[in-house]
């Protein structure tokens, strides 16, 4: 996530208020001096506290655009310049001539606000929400192999893999990679040359840049020739690497416990918001004893009438036919009890601690991308 | 004051704890070290205090991608004298050792988390570190599953293949878990095969790949056509050979080299 100075500084402006406001040095500056100092959960709550409150923005932002634009059509003939409801009869019956005023659509300046075509919101994610995370088009062709090392087949006790690395690799390319089969590099698919320009486009995405893919359809397609899925594979193991052995991440990787009910029903709310807003996020999650962790995405979320919840998932540990129809699932109880489809009892689960930062990087990556495309 | 600036430099730090990879940028650089020393220059912080700033701007660095510059900060946060908990920086360093493959500082860093570690979670983290990714003179130690499991079983893999201990380092895999996997670790599967069983190997995991993409400019096609005609053939074939060094030649960069390791291990097989 680039953070620019800007904005560190007009955070420093907010907590001046703050601070200035507690003339007893409680409160702000003990609160906040806890969080630096607890090794473990306060970290992982310092992590959170203001990128969390730059991902709390987006979801403030993304509900005013909403309010403020409502998805219309315009039509560029004799109603130019008019914005008609979409559900109007009138404009159903020209719908074929008219052009989308909507994240990513295609009205012209004049008909249509930037703020509407691209808004800087969850809602420039939905370019590619229709990528669903358990489609084989949208996965790598290769999974993770905890069964690689010898031993018994158990889809975590023996070797584990580089899961966050998968996870984190397909989530990039789903949310950021623009294929464009349709174009050929003139290099030759067997050179050097070839092979350095899909270093820097697996560079840029997964540095959460907004990448053009020339040559390919999806992501499986991209991931099948040799010379990618090296890169691919390398990748993976590097953004584990990044993530899993950082300090904020072991909290997760201790706990072993069941959850409250209360932490439960905010994770359940959470990711359920996330998927609507066109993030099929990750979550790691911990069964059976410390460090016996793993990271899946989730696609979608479903209430039953006991009150548990379903998270259908995307388990790089399994192929493509395995993840579908939501074969691969954890049930978490409103008693905060979870089990999954494959991993008996969980313990604890939280949304990965990188999708806050990196979502907010995509936005900004995708806008810049959109406002480019559209002169805005 | 003092705690106004822990603040305030800790939450412009704060977000780059949980940032994912941010690209370099000279700019950005010059900007935390700037605040940096201004931090120290003007708040004439005391030793808690300095520690503090050492260990949000090692956040700050790392999540920046300027790696030397964190791991200078982290180093400075350990040496400042005081009784605040050093967990942070020791932790982050260790990361920065296995990111970085610093063996060395690994085993120092390691040493000075048992001494200074007081979280019983984060020692059985340390403990685990060290057993699984160090271990002792024959290497690592300790084959847990999950989360970290991973990187443990490649660095046994790799430590027995560089020995030439072909057949232990064959039987830490398991056949059946191979064909899914990716290409670079289904062609150490074959060369292993091949290593230890020579002509009776059977069917490589990567022959269908060969066969799609016999010309690709990948390390693991042309270690799979030297396996493949070895097989077949009895012997190296020398323009395989020289096609495999020419890749290895022509790419630099760590990921790459790093694999070597197999031309070495492949090389056994002109004997």
């Amino acid at each position: 996530m680039k953070l620019s100075r800007g904005k560190c500084l007009s955070v420093l402006g907010v907590v001046a208020v703050l601070w200035a406001c507690n003339q007893a040095g409680l409160g702000v500056g003990t609160a906040v001096s806890n969080l630096a100092s607890a090794p473990l959960d306060g970290l992982r709550g310092v992590g959170n506290f203001l990128t969390g409150k730059t991902y709390s923005n987006y979801t403030k932002k993304t509900a005013t655009l909403r309010v403020e634009l409502p998805q219309t059509c315009t039509t560029a003939g004799s109603h130019a310049g008019q914005a008609i409801r979409i559900l109007d009869p009138a404009m159903r019956a020209t719908l074929g001539s008219a052009c989308k005023c909507a994240p990513w659509g295609d009205c012209p300046r004049n008909l249509c606000d930037c703020k509407a075509l691209c808004p800087d919101s969850f809602d420039i994610l939905s370019v590619h929400a229709d990528r669903l995370p358990g489609a084989p088009a949208h996965g790598l062709v290769f999974q993770n192999d905890p069964d690689f090392f010898a031993g018994t087949r158990h889809p975590m006790v023996q070797g584990g893999g580089y899961c966050w690395g998968h996870a984190s690799v397909t989530s990039k390319f789903n949310r950021l990679g623009f294929f464009d089969p349709g174009h050929e590099l003139t290099a030759p698919r067997s050179s050097k040359e070839w092979r350095n320009f899909y270093s820097r486009v697996i560079d840029d995405v997964t540095d959460n840049k907004a990448t053009q893919i020339p040559g390919f359809s999806n992501l499986a397609e991209f991931s099948s020739h040799p010379t990618i899925q090296e890169m691919l594979a390398e990748k993976v193991a590097k953004e584990w690497a990044g993530k899993a052995m950082k300090l904020g991440t072991l909290g997760i990787a201790m706990k072993d416990g069941q959850m409250s009910p209360d932490t439960a029903q905010k994770l359940v709310t959470d990711v359920a918001e996330r998927v609507k807003n066109h993030q099929a996020p990750q979550i790691a999650f911990t069964f059976g004893r410390k460090f016996s962790t793993h990271i899946v995405i989730v696609s979608s979320v479903h209430a039953q009438s006991n009150g548990s919840h379903v998270f259908c998932l995307k388990d790089s540990n399994f192929s493509a036919s395995q993840n579908q129809r939501c074969r691969r699932h954890i049930v978490i109880g409103a008693d905060g009890s979870a089990s999954g489809s494959d991993y008996g009892a969980i313990g604890g689960i939280e949304v990965a601690s990188n999708e806050d930062s990196d979502t907010v990087a995509q936005i900004s990556s995708l806008v810049k991308r959109c406002r480019g495309e559209r002169g805005c | 004051m003092r705690a106004w600036l822990m603040i305030s430099v800790f939450l412009c730090a704060a977000p780059s704890h949980a940032a994912a990879e941010i690209s370099a940028d000279s700019k950005a650089l010059a900007s935390i070290e700037k605040e940096l020393k201004q931090a120290i220059a003007h708040e004439k912080p005391d030793a808690a205090h300095l520690f503090h700033i050492y260990r949000i701007a090692g956040r700050e660095f790392q999540a920046y991608g300027f790696l030397k510059q964190a791991r200078s900060v982290y180093e400075k946060a350990l040496a400042v004298k005081t009784d605040e908990d050093p967990s942070e920086p020791i932790i982050q360093l260790l990361q920065l050792d296995y990111l970085e493959k610093n063996l060395k500082e690994q085993k120092r860093h390691l040493a000075i988390a048992r001494a200074r570690i007081k979280n019983s979670d984060l020692l059985e983290y340390v403990e685990w570190y060290e057993k699984a990714l160090v271990g002792g003179e024959k290497g690592p130690e300790r084959f847990e599953g999950g989360l970290f499991g991973a990187p443990a079983r490649w660095s046994m893999l790799e430590k027995l293949m560089r020995e030439k201990k072909f057949n232990e380092a064959f039987a830490l895999i398991n056949p059946k878990g191979v064909e899914q996997s990716s290409l670079p670790h289904r062609i150490t599967y074959d060369l292993l095969n091949v290593l230890v069983n020579r002509r009776k190997a059977g069917n490589l995991f990567c022959a269908d790949d060969l066969k799609k993409y016999p010309d690709a400019y990948s390390y693991s096609i042309r270690l799979c056509k030297i396996l493949s005609s070895y097989i077949e053939k009895g012997a190296v074939d020398p323009a395989a050979w020289q096609s495999l060094e020419s890749f290895f030649k022509e790419n630099n960069e760590s990921a790459v080299q790093d694999k070597r390791y197999l031309v070495a291990a492949a090389e056994e097989l002109k004997k």
